[in-house]
């Protein structure tokens, strides 16, 4: 899991062109929108697109996003269950 | 109409006032945008259209490009009635091609939603207005070349129809090597 979710902050931070930020700077934990990161609804779509090119996951329900999306650690799980590559 | 400040952003080359700004001129964008001492992390998820309007907006309405410069000569303008005009000839041409890009081949189709809302050339316009909350004229038009006579024209008429200041001129981006920024500030 550990491993997963620095391959995951490593592709969210190219997808969303968080240049100024590494690894370290996001906590497994930390909310991704609102006060966290600061994420917003483009991120969101951006990171539907992710799990889908990297982890053949489609999103067929937008209301899970509110879930998955909470964290690094939720995205994470979810792709560790969900995953078809 | 007086022309306040000038900006003008080649690749290499940074001029303020039409004085070179040796130390910014060798820098890439984002070292620019670092150097300037501005937080607006939204500027790293601009295109490169967006990005060359936001740093020259900025340095307009700051008054430079120094931080000792903006100081004494920034904050000068009453933001909600300022307006933009500017010019291109390539649009939102370059990140068209890298939405394109994106959607080309349809065993690897994930258009990117990022690079798709900036996929029209008067977002650079708008992301202008919302970073200096200009209420004012906003506008972008395509051109074969650039009209110094048109802009001037257009945001004399801008400043008359209201507006208490205007930022305009050309803002065209073909590529990350072919990019060129002139614009003003207008009172």
């Amino acid at each position: 899991m550990e491993e997963l979710i620095k391959t995951l902050k490593e592709q969210i931070i190219e997808a969303l062109n968080l240049e100024e930020m590494s690894v370290t700077d996001i906590e497994d934990d930390a909310a991704l929108f609102g006060t966290g990161l600061g994420l917003d609804s483009i991120d969101a779509l951006e990171l539907i697109v992710l799990l889908e090119r990297e982890y053949g996951i489609k999103l067929s329900n937008p209301a899970q996003g509110k879930e998955i999306f909470k964290s690094v650690r939720s995205i994470a799980e979810y792709v560790s269950a969900n995953r078809k590559k | 109409m007086i022309r306040e400040h000038s900006v003008t952003l080649r690749p290499g080359f940074v001029a303020f006032d039409g004085v070179e700004i040796t130390e910014l001129s060798p820098l890439k964008l984002t070292a620019i945008y670092k150097s300037l001492g501005v937080e607006y992390p939204k500027f790293y998820k601009m295109d490169l259209l967006a990005r060359l309007g936001f740093l020259a907006a900025e340095m307009l309405m700051k008054g430079g490009t120094r931080r000792e410069e903006r100081e004494v000569n920034g904050g000068d303008y009453n933001e909600s009635d300022g307006g933009v005009i500017l010019f291109g000839r390539s649009g939102s041409l370059w990140t068209d091609r890298n939405y394109t890009g994106t959607i080309r081949d349809i065993s690897a189709y994930y258009p990117s939603p990022a690079a798709f809302v900036y996929t029209l050339s008067n977002i650079v316009t708008g992301e202008i207005a919302i970073r200096h909350r200009l209420h004012g004229e906003s506008s972008s038009y395509i051109l074969d070349c650039r009209d110094e006579e048109l802009e001037e024209m257009m945001a004399a008429k801008a400043l008359e129809r209201g507006c208490g200041f205007v930022l305009a001129g050309w803002c065209d981006c073909e590529d990350a090597d072919k990019y060129e920024v002139m614009m003003n500030l207008y009172k």
